[in-house]
């Protein structure tokens, strides 16, 4: 009785042990980073970790000029995503892996929601950023003025994002 | 005796007129710089400054520090020499030279390259911004006042959303260089530029 009773809970235990393994892999999200109101940029990324590599992208930006007010009442005119680029870590050196590009000039003052940049598989360790560029018109001097958010890093192992730089040139 | 030479002097000066005429409208010259004619509002410095910002809505807060170096508003540099990060390390870089803004990455060796208009610039940052005066002064309801001697403060509340947001600049009287830049939400702190280091001048 003894011995069938642990040839049971084995068993069973097998069982479970495949099915959690069989189980397909959970999407995980990047903590969103912003400006510090926020008024100006927001950017994360949702992934799918398969192990040695992620996939199933989705790299989510969205940007505004600075609030309802904008861009009547405000300098800043313009904004768009000036790059989003995938890196794999090769052992040493962040590797290049693509470029999404620069979008079109957007003009809405408040947030509107997220454009996605979607799909490819990048081998880990893998890292995403994002970089913005605002477009400010002065009319008292009657000159354009370009700066950017500072380049929004996002790793794809679970640990915060960074930011670095910022309100240069673009 | 005067006709050869009255000849001699007319040839001289056409010659030169002609030379004029061709400089005008050769498109090389036209080309070689295409920078708008304004006035310098600033005159060189370097400056080490702080920026400490809430990054993102679970916030966490990014400390850098930039070293930037001045010349003229189409010629300047900014670099990282610290980060609150580890794995950011120093050395991000932005240059504006002439007419091309570089931004290079170390840790990837990638640079990204604008070429610029001649009435587009470029800026070392978002709130050192070459102006006599500090461009939130362009916004309804800003206002200046002298903070002390050598020192204004500019101001300007607005809402976006649901927050109340404050920006304060305060920058030289003499020239407008900022001296530092604070933004509040809702009665906190979310950013703070301080400048650390100033050497205007040669």
């Amino acid at each position: 009785m003894r011995k069938l009773r642990r040839l049971y809970v084995a068993v069973t235990l097998a069982v479970l042990l495949s099915v959690l393994t069989a189980m397909p892999a959970q999407a995980a999200q990047t903590s969103t980073t912003c400006d510090s109101v926020p008024k100006y940029y927001c950017a994360y990324v949702v992934y799918v970790d398969e192990g040695t590599y992620v996939d199933n992208l989705s790299r989510a930006w969205e940007g505004a000029l600075g609030g309802s007010g904008c861009p009547t009442y405000c300098t800043t005119k313009d904004w768009k995503i000036w790059w989003v680029q995938d890196w794999t870590w090769n052992g040493s050196s962040w590797t290049w892996q693509r470029n999404f590009g620069q979008s079109s000039w957007y003009q809405n003052g408040s947030f509107l929601g997220y454009n996605t940049y979607n799909g490819y598989t990048i081998t880990k360790p893998a890292l995403v950023n994002f970089m913005f560029c605002f477009h400010d018109y002065y009319p008292d001097t009657g000159t354009n003025v370009y700066w950017t958010s500072p380049q929004l890093d996002h790793y794809l192992d679970g640990s915060s994002p960074d930011q670095v730089g910022g309100g240069g040139s673009c | 005796m005067l006709v050869p030479r009255l000849t001699r002097l007319i040839s001289v000066l056409a010659g030169l007129l002609g030379a004029s005429a061709l400089l005008c409208l050769s498109p090389a010259v036209a080309a070689a710089r295409p920078t708008a004619v304004l006035s310098e509002p600033w005159p060189m410095f370097s400056m080490v400054y702080q920026d400490t910002a809430e990054a993102g809505v679970q916030g966490v807060t990014v400390s850098q520090t930039f070293q930037v170096q001045y010349a003229d508003q189409r010629h300047f540099s900014s670099k990282v020499i610290a980060h609150s990060d580890a794995r950011v390390g120093t050395g991000y870089s932005q240059t504006f030279d002439g007419d091309v803004a570089t931004t290079t990455d170390p840790r990837t060796g990638v640079s990204h390259t604008k070429t610029y208009g001649p009435n587009e610039f470029g800026v070392p940052a978002d709130w050192l911004v070459p102006r006599k005066t500090p461009a939130l002064l362009l916004r309804s309801g800003a206002t200046s006042s002298a903070l002390r001697p050598g020192v204004d403060v500019a101001r300007v509340s607005y809402g976006v959303g649901s927050h109340f947001v404050t920006e304060e600049v305060q920058y030289r009287s003499s020239e407008g260089i900022p001296l530092s830049y604070t933004q509040t939400v809702d009665g906190r702190v979310t950013r703070q530029v301080t400048v650390i280091q100033l050497q205007v001048g040669n």
